[in-house]
């Protein structure tokens, strides 16, 4: 084979294909981008966000979105005191005199302006407002992100580990091997998943890891049983069976011939499973088993402001961040909906 | 018939067998889950500052300082009996508690499965009829709006949009106090499902409009809403009814999260109620209850496809 034969050979690849068939797809190319930018911001969050997530001012307790206020920012030795300020009544370079923003008395405060550059007084502006800690609604969004997509990629990885492991061997070897998997396949089925995530979740201590390995742990179900069906199929091809005839041995046969060629429906399946780990995340941490406070994630958000929904003045903290999951899941499902097209054009109709 | 009845015997046996097996598992994997669990059991029941005493005394009357072999056939055993054991807090009984709770859960689970066959096979077959219109782009962006929003969101929007914002419905508690106060349990929770079932009933739709007893039933001259409902639609539904059999099947096992929501007191607020304060016998019976109800669900749903549907392979 020459050179320009392979260049050709490359060109016209599945992915290539799969990949030019993707990009017609026109809401899943738009989701993709979304879900890049997003991991964009999360890996870029300490930059992007505006404020520290994790910064309390007790005194902008739930403030609606575009709220901004000024602030004096003092510095003494390591700590950085953030002063809310109602008015500003005199400001000369050495002094300012302010009312203060709690008791809504007329306090004044000496501060030297010019000789500690590091005090001065700014305006600081909440975008999407505050949550009932005073804390950046925004910015917790941002590092939330972190949370949803480390949470689904990670858990999803395990999942598809263990879903191709016990898939093929139990579609490969059949008989026994067969007959157990699917037996714990179907036990793990029966558990309703969200139960069987919180018990293994607490089984090994409440946080960040742990949440990721229950979920990866419950959802390499449904990945198993497709692996197993593309494996019962694809074990009768002919080209298993000259490989067979040829004397490789079986390890060869299911990692080099039949499980590149099982890996569409894989992956089609593992975007679906990091959608329902992102939700599964949401729903962990709105119960207070998953990421644990002050880390931001979404459903730990929409748990604080849940309780605040019906009297609270900045119904932001629960729509936010219910906005966020709902635009990530439906963005995974639509990428899911278009590399199933796209990867698999039989199924197309 | 003879022959379909001797493997219709043989193929509920196998299936019973199945069934027994995979209830056997699930009691093995909730015990070595519970077993697993931080904590002694002992110091739950009588607090962090009861005297070793006491606390010796029930570790012995629950049996929790034998082996753990030992422990689990007694679990097994107690179990297959119906005692799924006490509430640490309560000192109630699990299986009766959980017996108490069923009937809200059902109404809850079947009302809502109502509504999302009706609701989802409506909108699928007016998506398939109308393939491309607007009103099939929307039904195709409910559906997914259905499969993508988290089921406690969904609850919480709309205890926003008619609790708080417009006020019409009770945002919390049971039919006790009249009946519409399942409206917005049933709803949040028949979204997803109704989201499933349009989409699966347009494609299934889709396929049967093309096939020739359709266009031999145009050609005979029989009116459209005949051809769609007689003919087309009764094919239509066969996967229709297994997604509706399993989501039944996951739902009458206890709602979780609207349940415990919408203060709706059924196994699903019982369960998050028992995780909430760590009662672990409530859980452990709340689990099994839902895995079990799970699986003799599904083996009727077999038995009663294998009855239907000729093209099942028996055996």
């Amino acid at each position: 084979m020459n050179n320009e034969e392979v260049n050709i050979n490359r060109k016209n690849s599945l992915w290539k294909y799969s990949f030019i068939r993707f990009k017609k797809h026109k809401l899943a190319f738009i989701s993709s981008i979304y879900l890049i930018l997003l991991i964009l911001i999360s890996i870029f969050a300490g930059i992007i966000s505006p404020h520290n997530p994790d910064r309390q001012i007790l005194e902008f307790t739930s403030k609606p979105s575009f709220y901004s206020c000024e602030v004096l920012q003092k510095k003494d030795m390591n700590t950085v005191k953030i002063i809310p300020i109602k008015k500003v009544l005199k400001e000369t370079n050495t002094e300012i005199s302010y009312i203060d923003f709690l008791d809504k008395e007329k306090a004044e405060e000496k501060v030297n302006l010019q000789s500690n550059n590091n005090s001065y007084i700014h305006k600081e502006t909440f975008i999407l407002g505050t949550d009932k800690f005073g804390r950046d609604l925004l910015s917790r969004l941002i590092y939330g992100a972190r949370i949803s997509l480390s949470v689904g990629l990670i858990s999803q990885t395990i999942a598809v580990l263990i879903g191709i492991i016990l898939g093929s061997l139990s579609g490969y070897f059949r008989g026994r091997t067969d007959k157990f998997i699917m037996w714990l396949i179907n036990v793990v089925w029966a558990f309703p998943s969200i139960l069987l995530v919180i018990s293994i979740s607490v089984v090994l201590g409440k946080g960040y890891w742990q949440a990721f390995v229950a979920i990866g742990l419950t959802s390499w179900v449904e990945i198993a049983r497709i692996v197993r069906g593309q494996f019962i199929t694809l074990k009768e091809s002919e080209y298993v069976e000259s490989a067979r005839a040829l004397g490789f041995g079986h390890t060869r046969i299911i990692f080099r011939h039949i499980l590149p060629n099982a890996m569409s429906p894989v992956i089609v399946t593992s975007t679906v499973g990091l959608a329902n780990a992102i939700i599964f995340e949401a729903s962990l941490s709105f119960l207070g088993l998953g990421v644990q406070p002050p880390t931001a994630s979404w459903g730990q958000m929409i748990f604080d402001g849940y309780k605040y929904l019906i009297t609270g003045t900045n119904f932001g903290m629960v729509l936010y961040p219910a906005i966020a999951i709902m635009l990530i899941v439906f963005a995974v499902n639509l990428i899911g909906d278009g590399l199933r097209d796209s990867l698999d054009p039989k199924l197309k109709k | 018939m003879r022959l379909f009845c001797f493997n219709m015997i043989k193929f509920t046996l196998k299936n019973l067998v199945n069934s027994v097996l995979i209830i056997f598992g699930v009691l093995s994997v909730s015990f070595v889950l519970t077993f697993l669990i931080p904590g002694d059991p002992a110091k739950m029941i009588l607090g962090q500052r009861a005297d070793e005493e006491s606390v010796k005394s029930i570790r012995v009357e629950l049996g929790l300082d034998k082996p753990f072999i030992i422990q689990y056939v007694s679990f097994i055993g107690r179990t297959v009996k119906g005692d799924f054991g006490k509430s640490y807090l309560t000192e109630r009984d699990v299986a009766k508690t959980i017996l108490e709770k069923i009937p809200a859960t059902a109404l809850l689970s079947f009302v809502s499965i109502l509504i999302s066959a009706f609701a989802g096979i409506a909108a699928g077959v007016i998506s398939s009829i109308k393939i491309y219109s607007k009103k099939d782009y929307f039904f195709i962006l409910i559906s997914l709006l259905g499969i993508s929003v988290p089921q406690f969101v969904m609850a919480l929007l709309l205890i926003y949009l008619f609790g708080a914002k417009l006020n019409i419905l009770p945002i919390a508690g049971y039919v006790d106090n009249g009946w519409y106060y399942i409206i917005l349990p049933a709803i949040a929770l028949a979204f997803r499902p109704l989201a499933i079932i349009t989409r699966i009933t347009r494609t299934s739709m889709l396929d049967e409009l093309n096939k020739d007893y359709v266009r031999t039933a145009r050609a005979k001259g029989l009116s459209e809403s005949k051809i769609i409902i007689k003919h087309a639609l009764r094919n239509a539904l066969n996967p229709v009814i297994t997604t509706l059999s399993s989501s039944l099947a996951a739902t009458l096992g206890g709602v979780f999260f609207i349940e415990y929501i919408f203060n709706w007191p059924g196994i699903g607020s019982l369960a998050m109620d028992s995780i909430m304060k760590l009662d672990f016998p409530m859980i452990q019976g709340t689990i099994l209850f839902s895995a079990i109800v799970f699986v003799v669900i599904n083996f009727f749903v077999d038995i009663l496809y294998a009855l239907i549907n000729p093209k099942v392979k028996l055996g």
